[in-house]
């Protein structure tokens, strides 16, 4: 079989239509993962082994299980429970959640490279809890984090064609939906497979310019 | 390292020429067969075993040609062809309806399961759809489809734009996605959709069949386009097994028409 | 009646499947990770940029795309992969882009004294990084390979949409039969959780081993 630039043509348009919404997809589920992410991360530190405990087994199970899976069970198990999502808002939700429990692990190491003094200094000058987090520790600690976080999102990005198992129709979808009608893969995985290289390496060149700008990735 | 690329090698089969693909496929001892897993064109049951009705017609025919054994892996309707292409299995035996763009595609045997278009409905068929073009008429109406299936096809044909076909995976998420309103209607031939009722024993559902404006179609086991003299052997022990009644026996219990296959032929579903 | 002790043997085959997977791409991943992260140290340029472009490569296209790529396109090159084979490949090279830079950053941060000391002592390239780095650098890997092996652990659930028939595709095959979402999901979502805890557990007994005759290095 030959490749057919004529059909590449053809199918273009399509597949763009594809990598918009894997795009909107993936921005709405990383800025979910960003904030979730650090709900969880403050929640995992509270005091109360109530809290810390569970929410930790929680990230862990969540952390330990594949995306795929949990979005099946969003997609399918949920609306036993009354919970019918839209096939979008099941897959910001699910890759959202997933990748929580990642930023939530890149929050925890930035917190705690904040250093003491500054907790012992905003507990001197009598600010309260809420003020000591909003004010003095997560201003310090998120743009350490930044490119960690970075990274995340073009993980996220690469995870979008899972979305095509719950019938989300991103650029996958839309590519096999090609396939289903012309029987042809070569030309619309090969684009695929362009497609996300071609935007993964804007971003890797994105993420050198982050990590240059706020210093080295947090581990 | 040295003994990774070396396994790594071997596992690469090349891709040899089919001149005389029967004799290959006899003395390796089976042939590797495209399923769906929607019953009753195709099964699985708990322990792995394959069963259905295309299957085990080809089962019987592949025994006389010397073939013992069927090798199945389930796949998506839309990646069957490309599959096939691209020599993952050596015939495709799932229903996949006989069309004239996918005779251009495959090589068909002669027919071998035949039946129509159903909807699988909310109970009262709330939104009255008798046909795909009643689903294309309604701008809210979403319809769930295989994807790569007859009925994609047919509503897209129909006129109803892409984004209100949604591709199903496989016929329990179909049923699950009509349960949770997600579609309004799920389309598959009669029997699958029978099926589907059967062991979901829900009342809330009900089945309109058949689907108006749309033929009885047939499927045949599908061959590479390289595979002809083989499909020409298939097509030469399943001629017989219809003669026989034999045909009858394997598909009937299913609930298929062994006279509906016999009554038509690959020409007349081809367009040829 | 269903027949659930039938169902759950059935997943249990695909829980083997994706133990294979897992182990088998493991092993391949840590030597691409080797293999690529030292390349990207070696002193020959063609060598370095070979270990780039695979590292950016397999790191910028989704695993799900390169499986579908090489189960469906290959083939038209004449290069016909079993569906295990290619699941170890692809998920084996992808894992191994991330390895590479875990080596990488290790090798990296030895300290420089321990280079200088081995060039006194006339060390070649291949006894410095054979016995003097790699002893050192090895252990500051580990967590991080425990965490890959379970990001491939994870990453096996979509080899079933190129079906081959490991844990997640059993599942879909017992939902199929049974008409049952729930059970079969809840079920493998717990196996994979008892596999991942199964890596970390075994990463900490390696890295204890490793670190013993390391104190007071550090």
């Amino acid at each position: 079989m030959e490749w057919d630039w004529d059909f590449v043509y053809q199918i273009m348009p399509t597949l763009l239509a594809g990598l918009k919404l894997t795009l909107i997809i993936t921005l709405v589920a990383a800025i979910l993962a960003a904030l979730l992410g650090l709900v969880f991360a403050i929640l995992r530190r509270s005091s109360n082994p109530l809290i810390a405990q569970p929410i930790g087994f929680f990230l862990e199970f969540i952390r330990g299980t594949p995306l795929l899976v949990q979005l099946y069970f969003i997609f399918y198990v949920l609306p036993d429970l009354g919970i019918v999502l839209s096939p979008f808002v099941a897959g910001v939700i699910g890759m959202g959640l997933h990748y929580a429990t990642y930023t939530a692990e890149v929050y925890r190491g930035g917190i705690e490279n904040v250093a003491r003094g500054q907790w012992e200094a905003a507990r001197a000058t009598n600010l309260t809890m809420r003020q000591t987090w909003v004010h003095v520790i997560i201003p310090q600690a998120i743009p350490p984090m930044i490119p960690a976080l970075a990274n995340y999102l073009i993980a996220m990005f690469k995870e979008t064609p899972l979305l095509s198992a719950i019938t989300v129709l991103e650029l996958m979808n839309q590519a096999k939906s090609v396939a289903n009608s012309s029987y042809r893969y070569i030309e619309p995985m090969t684009m695929v497979g362009a497609l996300f290289l071609a935007i993964s390496l804007i971003s890797v060149v994105v993420l050198r310019f982050l990590e240059h700008r706020f210093g080295r990735p947090v581990r | 390292m040295k003994k990774t690329l070396l396994t790594l090698a071997l596992m690469v089969t090349p891709v040899c020429a089919m001149a005389d693909k029967l004799d290959d496929l006899k003395a390796q001892g089976f042939v590797r067969i495209a399923i769906a897993n929607e019953p009753p064109f195709t099964a699985v049951a708990a322990d792995g075993t394959v069963s259905g009705a295309a299957p085990d017609v080809a089962r019987e025919v592949f025994k006389r040609l010397g073939v013992g054994e069927v090798v199945a892996s389930i796949s998506e309707y839309g990646a069957m062809i490309p599959g096939l292409q691209a020599h993952r299995h050596d015939v495709i035996t799932a229903g996949l309806f006989m069309k004239p763009e996918r005779c251009a595609a495959v090589a068909y045997s002669e027919p071998v399961l035949c039946d129509a278009e159903s909807f699988l409905l909310p109970k009262g068929n709330p939104k009255g759809f008798k046909s795909f073009a009643d689903i294309a008429a309604d701008p809210t109406a979403k319809i769930g489809a295989p994807g790569g299936g007859t009925e994609e096809k047919l509503a897209l044909d129909a006129g109803v734009p892409r984004d209100r076909v949604i591709v199903v995976p496989d016929g329990q998420s179909g049923l699950k996605m009509l349960q949770d309103g997600r579609i309004d209607v799920y389309s598959l031939p009669i029997l699958s959709i029978s099926d589907l009722m059967k062991k979901a024993e829900d009342p809330n559902l009900e089945m309109f069949a058949p689907v108006e404006g749309a033929p009885v179609y047939c499927d045949g086991a599908a061959f590479n386009k390289d595979d002809t003299a083989l499909r020409d052997a298939f097509d030469v022990e399943l001629a017989k097994m219809k003669e026989s009644r034999d045909f009858a026996k394997i598909i009937e219990p299913y609930g298929f028409s062994a006279a509906a296959a016999m009554s038509t032929s690959r020409a007349k579903l081809c367009g040829e | 009646m269903t027949d659930w002790l039938g169902y759950l043997s059935l997943i249990l085959q695909g829980a083997a499947v994706t133990a294979k997977l897992t182990l088998m791409g493991s092993v391949f991943a840590l030597i691409m990770a080797f293999v690529a992260g030292l390349g990207r140290l070696a002193p020959i340029a063609l060598l370095r940029w070979l270990a780039t472009v695979y590292i950016e490569f397999f790191r910028g296209t989704s695993v799900f795309v390169q499986l579908f790529w090489v189960y469906f396109v290959l083939p038209f090159a004449g290069i016909t992969l079993s569906p295990l084979m290619a699941g170890v490949l692809v998920l084996g090279l992808n894992v191994g882009a991330y390895g590479a830079e875990v080596v990488r950053g290790a090798v990296l941060s030895v300290p420089k004294d321990q280079y200088e000391a081995c060039i006194a002592v006339n060390l070649t390239r291949w006894q410095r990084m054979w016995h003097v780095i790699l002893p050192q650098a090895l252990p500051l890997m580990l967590p991080t390979f425990g965490n890959n092996a379970i990001e491939l652990l994870k990453g096996t659930a979509v080899v079933s949409l190129i079906s081959l028939s490991d844990m997640t595709f059993q599942a879909q095959v017992v939902r199929a039969q049974t008409g049952s979402t729930l059970v079969p999901f809840a079920t493998i979502l717990v196996l994979y959780f008892a596999m991942s805890l199964l890596i970390s557990a075994a990463v900490r007994a390696v890295e204890r081993r490793m670190t013993r005759g390391l104190d007071g290095v550090r």
